[in-house]
């Protein structure tokens, strides 16, 4: 216990010894750790003003909602109605395929979800396309619909959409973090210029994407995060 | 009147009232993925490493490895129950590491 200690808490994420390891190694799997410090990151910083309208919902928080009986709002509230999701316009949701609650380390891809308010749907992004991982992307797209917008479900409101692919067999981790600050960024870039108002992912946000979310891009944003934490580190 | 004006009356006061927060504890329940419950007792002033530490000692996991959520947040080791307003029988999730990459 002892020699693997927190090396890091910020705000509401904490990284072990083992997990900056495993950052540093870039062909290692991220775990949720990670990715749950990276969205306290950018919500503390790039997100910092825009909080009411845009949140990143944590990867164990997400996993936490197989437990809940299909969408039973009540029991939704009970478990995080204190994060106010329906009245925010943007909400970032890290996915993953572990089916099994007590396998320690247990699942192999990420992906996200992303819903938008003003047009009460889902969008669905995939580093690897096919179907690893969208049945799972529905299951909490169903889960969160009564509870965001008061109606059913139904499977029109979600659709997958063209993502930057990765090539190798390690990188989807990376792809979650980039994507979602890419679009973040841009979309506060829109609301900044044009007032547009609400936030709303359009097909030249999403084209955009492609020119920025390379392979280079995401072995470099990589160290990023790992300097970003040694630098909070040694503060 | 002129009682409560006397240096040494209020401050008894308030040391018995400190006295009374720090002492005051709380019925927490740690709940696992297939909804079995493990209740602690600890002081609202202690910080939840003592739970933490507790569970992962009961349920031999390594404390590396798993995640405790309340009200959909991560909860930090050094914090307190008094620190998230937490109330008597409430519940703290219990979440386990995930990974993946291709």
């Amino acid at each position: 216990m002892s020699d693997d200690p927190i090396i890091l808490s910020f705000k509401d994420a904490s990284l072990y010894k083992s997990d900056l390891s495993i950052l540093k190694n870039r062909y290692q799997w991220l775990n949720d750790a990670i990715i749950s410090f990276y969205f306290e990151y950018l919500s503390d910083t790039l997100l910092k003003d825009y909080l009411e309208k845009i949140t990143l919902m944590s990867a164990s928080t997400v996993f936490m909602l197989n437990y809940v009986n299909g969408d039973d709002v009540a029991e939704l509230n009970s478990m995080i109605g204190a994060l106010d999701l329906p009245s925010k316009e943007i909400i970032f949701i890290p996915i993953n395929n572990n089916e099994d609650p007590d396998q320690i380390a247990g699942g192999s891809h990420w992906s996200l979800l992303v819903y938008e308010k003003v047009n009460q749907s889902f969008y669905y992004y995939d580093s690897i396309s096919g179907d690893s991982n969208y049945a799972y992307g529905c299951v909490i797209a169903r889960k969160l619909y009564k509870l965001l917008t008061g109606q059913q479900y139904t499977s029109s409101k979600i659709s997958k959409r063209n993502t930057p692919q990765q090539r190798n067999g390690f990188d989807c981790g990376m792809y979650l973090l980039s994507i979602t600050e890419n679009l973040s960024q841009q979309l506060i870039e829109n609301y900044k210029q044009n007032n547009q108002q609400p936030l709303k992912i359009t097909s030249d946000i999403e084209s955009s994407m492609y020119k920025t979310i390379t392979p280079d891009y995401i072995s470099i944003k990589r160290n990023q995060i790992y300097e970003i934490v040694e630098k909070l580190i040694n503060k | 009147m002129s009682a409560k004006e006397e240096p040494g009356v209020p401050k008894q006061e308030g040391e018995k009232k400190e006295g009374g927060v720090a002492d005051e504890q709380i019925n927490l329940r740690v709940q696992a993925s297939d909804q079995t419950e493990v209740f602690f007792k600890i002081k609202k002033v202690t910080a939840l490493k003592k739970l933490m530490d507790a569970y992962c000692q009961r349920q031999s996991i390594n404390p590396n490895s798993i995640r405790f959520l309340y009200d959909g947040q991560r909860l930090q080791q050094e914090r307190t129950p008094k620190d998230y307003n937490m109330e008597n029988n409430d519940i703290i999730d219990v979440v386990i590491e995930q990974v993946g990459g291709c």
